[in-house]
């Protein structure tokens, strides 16, 4: 395990609150200037992933959900926001100054904040991050609901598809007509959400068994290192993100 | 000294019309293995989630009467202090996974991990207890994937590392196949040789017979019968509570009535083995018949 | 009996519990809508289901938690976080109020959780990406709009359409569930007590 540990590269070594300072860095700064600064701060994260081994797997997702947002956004903004100034025009579409306007401005807000979120995501462990919080007074009962999350959602779906394949040899086809995939639902879910249900009760005894309201102060099997490295790169994000800050200030009252 | 010492208790489920527990009393011996026995609703789950707490505690509604254990008033502990004092560990094994782990050896790390003991102490004592309950073939599995009776078994260790002085185990095989349950029985011996008391609710009575040093039998609520394995399982009520006794204790109750005399009933497969031989070998007729 | 009041009480463990699962069954329905292919999101049922039985803090935090956890691997759904943690809070106080327990009382519960979340979606979808989010009613907002419908009776309708069927039946599913569950089960969430006194008092005016 502790090799395992050792090998995580780039970003992904450090100390999961670090990370979590870049991520709010990166995500600031790329909605307090314009588009430009923006794509700037977007391409820095593309680097910042493929320095932790995570290029590929992180620039697929990004092109997958967030590009394709853009542009969707992005047409539809500029073809239907009401304005004078058409640029250009075909049949019955016409594209307007005001709304390639206000498309640049949002999308480039989608593009700066979700490529920071989904960055996030690819470079910090959930597990790491909550017990490094936990560390610094989160409530216990937060870390078991974010970590059971990330588990049961996996379990449910398992479950999910062996209820669908029994109704599938039932004769529910999911490509039969609306009616009837309809009213496949609902017998899906009714008890995949009763027996989830009842398997909570008997997990909180499960819980309490496992000392999780015992009084005590709590420890954690591995205990994540904070490095001086990592303490001297929060405090350069927080100057960063103070920068920044006071940056666009001064230049909106230079603009004034 | 009385490691459980129950009495006069009296308990109702907050939405139901009649008392579950019926004037209670039961004193479990330090080191002892109390066998609980009976039919299905008379009470036994319910005894346990009383000796843990969880009653009235998590399930609310009216009780009266005393729980002790260690000399410590249950009712007034928080629910999370008892944890410390009792190990529980009920019947179904797929809602006994924390939820939250990745691997086996964390799901029994996580306990010791709420209960504050120091990194290099908690690999030390799960390495132990791994050892001890073998399953250490599991260490890096995803206790989700392993099959009912391996669950249960990471479960039943998971609790054991807690290292607690008292264990309730709750129907621990009632979901599992002969050979589970014999790995568990194996844990469950192993807990009992390391000398703590231990009350179980069980319905296999030929391993109460090997295992209990006290049987306790319930009926509607109360406690009807109570002794060791020999007196409970040779007492004729047994069958009114719907008791099934020992194979053994029931081939020789069908000897007897054949005509062949016991001193006593024997309860296991041991004792019924002894009990023919001295009968056979000492006994002429028995060698008669025979040839 | 004296029981602890207040957010404090909302939260206990088997309440921590099922957050969880709600958003598990969150993601799930959703998904099982997308192979069923039915045109609704279904995405709520295990937010409105919380929010009934344990109240407004428990159903909002759930609604956030939800959309924001999904939105890590699709972070344009973040804002839409905002709306889920709303309804989630507006379905708990209803709840509490008793408002799920007979079925005129969901119907009313049901409009106005329906207003609200079209009233919230054409907010959010404007701020946020200025009316044309990347659902499928935003072409059908579009479409409206080249066909001459202004701008913001285009924004509502279309938001209606997509927004009060989904949320009747989202809410639906946990109001059937929760009739189902027994009195002993329901006794363990800080609303149970209004579904089972509903229920006493009803027992009482048939006898």
């Amino acid at each position: 395990m502790k090799n395992m540990e050792n090998k995580r590269k780039g970003i992904k070594s450090w100390n999961p609150l670090t990370s979590l300072y870049l991520i709010i860095v990166l995500a600031v700064v790329s909605i307090l200037f314009d588009f430009r600064i923006t794509l700037l701060t977007v391409a820095l994260m593309i680097v910042l992933a493929a320095v932790s081994g995570e290029g590929a797997s992180f620039t697929k997702l990004w092109l997958k959900s967030l590009v394709l947002v853009c542009v969707i956004c992005f047409a539809l903004q500029s073809l239907f926001i009401p304005g004078e100034d058409v640029l250009w025009s075909f049949w019955i579409f016409a594209v307007k100054r005001e709304g390639v306007q206000k498309a640049v401005v949002l999308c480039s807000r989608i593009l700066g904040v979700g490529s920071a979120i989904l960055l996030g995501g690819k470079l910090i462990d959930m597990k790491h991050l909550t017990a490094v919080l936990e560390e610094r007074g989160m409530s216990p009962a937060a870390t078991y609901v974010l970590l059971s999350t990330a588990n049961i959602i996996p379990q449910m779906s398992k479950k999910m598809s062996a209820i669908l394949d029994a109704q599938r040899s039932r004769g529910i086809e999911t490509d039969s007509s609306l009616l009837v995939r309809a009213k496949a639902f609902f017998p899906s879910v009714g008890p995949l959400l009763l027996n989830a249900l009842v398997s909570a009760e008997e997990r909180a005894i499960t819980l309490e068994a496992r000392a999780f309201s015992a009084p005590c102060r709590k420890t954690k099997l591995r205990e994540i290192a904070d490095t001086p490295r990592d303490k001297a790169l929060r405090a350069a994000l927080i100057s960063i993100l103070v920068l920044a800050i006071g940056g666009r200030i001064a230049l909106w009252i230079a603009l004034k | 000294m009385d490691s459980i010492k129950i009495t006069d208790l009296t308990y109702r489920y907050p939405t139901a019309d009649e008392d579950v527990l019926r004037h209670v009393s039961l004193s479990v011996k330090k080191g002892q293995l109390c066998a609980v026995v009976g039919a299905n609703g008379s009470g036994k789950t319910t005894l346990c989630n009383a000796i843990r707490g969880f009653v009235p505690k998590f399930y609310k509604g009216e009780i009266s009467g005393e729980v002790l254990v260690n000399g410590k008033d249950v009712q007034r502990e928080e629910i999370g202090v008892t944890a410390l004092e009792v190990g529980f560990v009920f019947q179904n094994p797929f809602t006994q996974i924390s939820g939250i782990t990745d691997t086996v050896y964390e799901e029994l790390a996580y306990g010791l991990e709420n209960m504050g003991v120091e990194p290099a102490e908690i690999e030390r004592r799960v390495e132990e207890i791994m050892g001890l309950t073998k399953i250490e073939a599991f260490r890096d599995r995803d206790p989700y994937q392993l099959s009912g009776g391996q669950q249960q078994r990471v479960a039943l260790a998971a609790v054991l590392v807690m290292n607690q002085d008292v264990f309730v185990i709750d129907e621990p095989t009632s979901q599992l196949d002969p050979q589970s349950t014999d790995d568990v029985f194996e844990i469950i011996r192993l807990m009992k040789n390391m000398g703590k008391t231990i009350v179980l609710v069980e319905h296999k009575m030929e391993q109460i017979a090997e295992y209990a040093d006290k049987v306790v039998v319930m009926d509607q609520g109360q406690i009807v019968l109570e002794g060791t394995p020999e007196e409970v399982f040779s007492d004729p009520r047994c069958e009114a509570y719907h008791i099934r006794l020992p194979q053994c204790t029931r081939i020789a109750l069908e000897l007897k009535k054949e005509g062949i005399g016991f001193e006593k009933l024997p309860v296991t497969v041991q004792e019924t083995v002894e009990a023919i031989q001295a009968i056979t070998g000492a006994g002429k007729d028995g060698q008669e018949r025979k040839g | 009996m004296t029981e602890k009041k207040g957010i404090k009480a909302d939260f206990n463990l088997i309440t921590i519990l099922i957050i969880p699962i709600a958003i598990a069954v969150n993601f799930i329905c959703g998904n099982l809508v997308l192979t069923l292919k039915l045109p609704l999101y279904l995405d709520s049922i295990g937010t409105f289901l919380v929010a009934i039985l344990a109240g407004p803090w428990v159903g909002a935090l759930t609604g956030l938690l939800s959309i924001a956890i999904n939105s890590i691997a699709d972070p344009s759904l973040l804002p839409f976080a905002l709306i889920a943690g709303v309804l989630g809070g507006v379905t708990g106080i209803f709840a509490r109020k008793g408002m799920f327990t007979k079925f005129w009382k969901f119907i009313v519960s049901a409009i106005v959780a329906s207003v609200v979340a079209v009233i919230m979606s054409v907010i959010v979808s404007y701020v946020f990406f200025g009316g044309f989010d990347t659902s499928g009613n935003s072409i059908l907002i579009a479409g409206m709009i080249s066909a001459g419908v202004p701008f913001w009776p285009a924004q509502v309708i279309g938001n209606f359409i997509s927004e009060v069927p989904d949320k009747f039946l989202s809410l639906l599913v946990p109001y059937l569930v929760i009739r189902g569950m027994s009195d002993r089960y329901l006794y363990k969430f800080s609303n149970g007590h209004v579904f089972i006194d509903a229920r006493k008092a009803e027992k009482e005016n048939t006898n």
